[in-house]
């Protein structure tokens, strides 16, 4: 019994250190460019069928498709990136790198790469599209009221997945054991794949902190996080780190859901809503706005979920009545699957947050309300 | 849409199938032949679980395609209209108020889940729209709605199939996993009872939603418990990944499950090894030595490039009897619906491919055949049960 408990404690971890680098995403943009970014699933989503295609055998179709959306992709970031130096600056950028996105993902998108290659393209796209989505989406609408970027967001969430589900088949599939093997052995460990997953995002919160407290760039972010208006004043450019928070957290987007649909074999078009809302509830968790705490709220999450239904167990052993079973149980009392229950406390929890700890459980204080 | 325009096109539908009498039917028939017949097809095109619609539409479209090349529809406006209700029962609802207020619609096809059909039934049966079910095994299907007839069985029959089963090999201890909806819960229900009764005891009772992203939980605390077998109630694209990761977790146990595995070779493409052994109800298995499935089989091939699965052939099956239904009817809803309700015995039945079909009086396919059968190898094979 002990074992399993730690199995399933190590799992939750595992798959909560995933949630967490989805979280960031959702905290990164609000800190830095104030919206809620409801796309930020799909674009997770987007990113696993970008690795789908390069490890596995792509249809035609599916890799023109791919190159077409690399080919927007790769010009509009081109474009956002270039935005500042004028019209005519941006325009040319964004053609030549669509021309030249496009040449590149004609070659990778036929597919059969190997692990590392996929893991780099597929974590360089990620960040792109988030990028493109921030210049598309956002920033035309910075200074519209607050509920303009939230109906973006919606809408552009919804029209990617009916993207998804048009270009790559609603249904849901695998990725090809060429990937996913080279992933787990990857550590010479049992469990190796949840050990890599917890080491990969120690290595990314070790980075990024050295990065938050170190580079110019950090310092620039943290002041745009702390207070954008007065950043702005000191001459620091606040559309260039929205742009840096679409990127970063779409590249956290693109690591986190190869390592998630490695290990829990689920990918399919509509699952960035459901993956979404865990994350963003992780975000909100650990006070929206905090990095530190969007992982902590992710990793809270994902012990809360694996950990529940293995206390159920250890209740059910203690007593002797099966929790599922109606007729073994007192009238007043329900059945309780554990395993239903886990997504409603952690939901009950995101609410007691927003009530009683509006900053989150780490209830630092990185940002000021205006 | 204000009621002229609506009255006026069914009015239109109405003139255009009394000058279709004249013109194809020479003997004094009961109903008018139609001219137009468009029939409502709904199920899972897109969602969690669109391996199925695909199917099923495929199916469907089939059937439609065939009626064009007979005789008996020659010169008529056939169609598929087709609701695509995700497989959730919102949806559902939203697709069935769109055909409750399409004119030229007789009848409807649909739904698969039968979650989706027992949300959407009130709606057919306020606009007295009969609609025939091909994928909806929960035992309340049929009785709720005089309007709404199925041609597949009861969970309860699957149910009872699987118990026996786990009686007979001695499983003492049997896990149940369903997925959160009206088959999964039916068919764990059903598998409950008829187990319990059989001596075995039901150790828990754990579910998912099909959203799920994550069912390692799940599994692990399905191992904590020490089964002998654990029963899957649901659909193969979440099941097929429950496998998955019961052998990746070290759950390896026997696996049980109902039709909504059963006769679908995609479970075992996408388990894959992790498919061995498992147990599953089913219809019937498209694979067996049946010569009009074989033809349907290889036809199904050519035609779509791949092979179908036994929802295919139940959507096939209910999209001819909605056709013979409104050659009957004469494309109106209640006549269609009389229509439905005279194959009411095996000698008036509809020869369709699954076997002969008729409805009892709550509109549910009489039918005791269920195939129990296991993976071996990458294959179904039959078990006596």
């Amino acid at each position: 019994m002990l074992d399993l408990l730690a199995a399933s404690a190590w799992d939750g971890l595992a798959s909560g250190c995933l949630i967490g680098l989805v979280a960031v995403g959702y905290s990164m943009a609000y800190g830095l460019a104030r919206v809620v970014n409801f796309a930020h699933g799909e674009l997770f989503t987007l990113a696993g069928y970008f690795a789908l295609l390069l490890a596995g055998s792509p249809t035609p179709a599916e890799q023109h498709a791919a190159v077409a959306i690399v080919t927007v992709v790769g010009g509009l970031s081109a474009i956002s990136m270039t935005w500042d130096r004028g019209a005519k600056v941006a325009g040319r950028a964004g053609a030549l790198w669509g021309v030249v996105s496009a040449v590149l993902a004609a070659v990778v998108f036929r597919g059969g790469l190997p692990w590392w290659l996929v893991v780099g393209i597929t974590v360089g796209l990620s960040s792109c599209v988030g990028m493109a989505i921030e210049f598309v989406a956002y920033r035309p609408l910075a200074r519209a009221d607050r509920l303009s970027p939230l109906v973006a967001a919606v809408g552009l969430s919804q029209c990617l997945v009916a993207l998804m589900q048009g270009v790559f088949s609603p249904k849901s599939r695998f990725f090809p054991s060429s990937l996913t093997n080279p992933l787990s052995h990857l550590l010479p460990l049992p469990g190796a794949l949840d050990t890599l997953v917890v080491t990969v995002t120690v290595v990314i919160t070790a980075g990024a902190w050295i990065v938050a407290r170190r580079s110019r760039a950090g310092i620039e972010l943290r002041a745009v996080a702390d207070d954008a208006v007065l950043a702005a004043r000191l001459g620091i450019n606040t559309a260039r780190s929205a742009r840096a928070a679409f990127g970063v957290g779409g590249a956290l987007a693109g690591v986190a859901v190869i390592l998630q649909v490695t290990r829990a074999h689920v990918l399919a078009p509509t699952m960035g809503y459901s993956y979404g809302i865990l994350a963003f509830s992780a975000a909100v968790l650990g006070g929206i706005g905090n990095l530190g705490g969007a992982l902590a709220g992710g990793i809270l999450i994902g012990l809360v979920l694996s950990l529940l239904p293995m206390l159920a167990v250890i209740v059910e052993q203690w007593t002797g009545v099966s929790l599922s079973d109606q007729a073994a149980l007192p009238r007043w009392l329900p059945v309780l699957d554990p395993s239903a229950w886990g997504l409603t406390l952690v939901y009950l929890a995101m609410a007691g947050v927003l009530v009683l700890r509006p900053r989150g459980i780490l209830g630092e204080r990185t940002w000021r309300t205006a | 849409m204000s009621l002229f325009p609506r009255s006026a096109a069914l009015a239109a539908i109405l003139w255009s199938a009394c000058s279709g009498e004249e013109a194809v039917s020479p003997k004094p028939a009961a109903a008018p032949v139609p001219k137009v017949v468009h029939i409502g097809f709904a199920g899972p095109i897109t969602g969690e679980q669109a391996q199925y619609g695909e199917m099923v539409l495929d199916g469907a479209n089939l059937r439609i395609e065939e009626a064009k090349a007979d005789a008996r529809f020659k010169g008529m406006d056939l169609s598929l209209v087709t609701g695509d209700d995700q497989a959730s029962a919102s949806q559902a609802v939203t697709v069935a108020q769109g055909f409750a207020g399409d004119p030229r619609l007789p009848i409807v096809v649909g739904h698969f889940n039968s979650s989706c059909t027992l949300a959407a039934l009130p709606i057919y049966d306020q606009a007295s729209l009969p609609n025939i079910s091909y994928g909806s095994t929960n035992d309340e299907v049929g009785a709720k709605s005089t309007w709404t007839f199925r041609t597949p069985y009861k969970n309860s029959l699957q149910g009872a199939s699987l118990a026996r089963y786990v009686a007979r090999k001695g499983y003492k201890r049997v896990a149940i996993v369903s997925e959160n909806e009206d088959y999964g819960k039916g068919l764990a229900q059903t598998f409950r009872d008829a187990a319990i009764a059989a001596g075995v005891e039901i150790v828990t009772e754990a579910s998912y939603d099909k959203t799920t992203t994550d069912y390692s939980p799940i599994v692990l605390s399905l191992k904590a418990r020490k089964p002998d077998a654990v029963l899957l109630a649901g659909f193969y694209p979440q099941l097929s990944v429950v496998a998955k990761v019961a052998r990746e977790k070290g759950l390896n146990v026997p696996l049980l499950a109902g039709d909504g595995v059963g006769s679908s070779q995609s479970y075992i493409e996408m388990a894959g090894e992790a498919a061995e052994g498992t147990v599953a109800t089913g219809p019937f298995l498209v694979e067996q030595e049946r010569p009009d499935i074989a033809a349907f089989s290889t036809k199904f091939q050519s035609r779509f490039g791949k092979p179908p699965d036994s929802w295919a052939v139940y959507a096939y099956d209910a999209t001819g009897i909605a056709l013979e239904a409104t050659l009957k009817g004469g494309a109106e809803r209640q006549g269609v619906a009389r229509a439905l309700g005279a194959y009411s015995s095996r000698e008036t039945a509809y020869a369709g491919l699954v076997g002969p079909v008729w409805f009892d009086a709550n509109g549910d396919a009489v039918n005791e055949d269920v195939t129990l059968a296991i993976v071996e190898h990458g294959k179904y094979r039959v078990i006596r049960d």
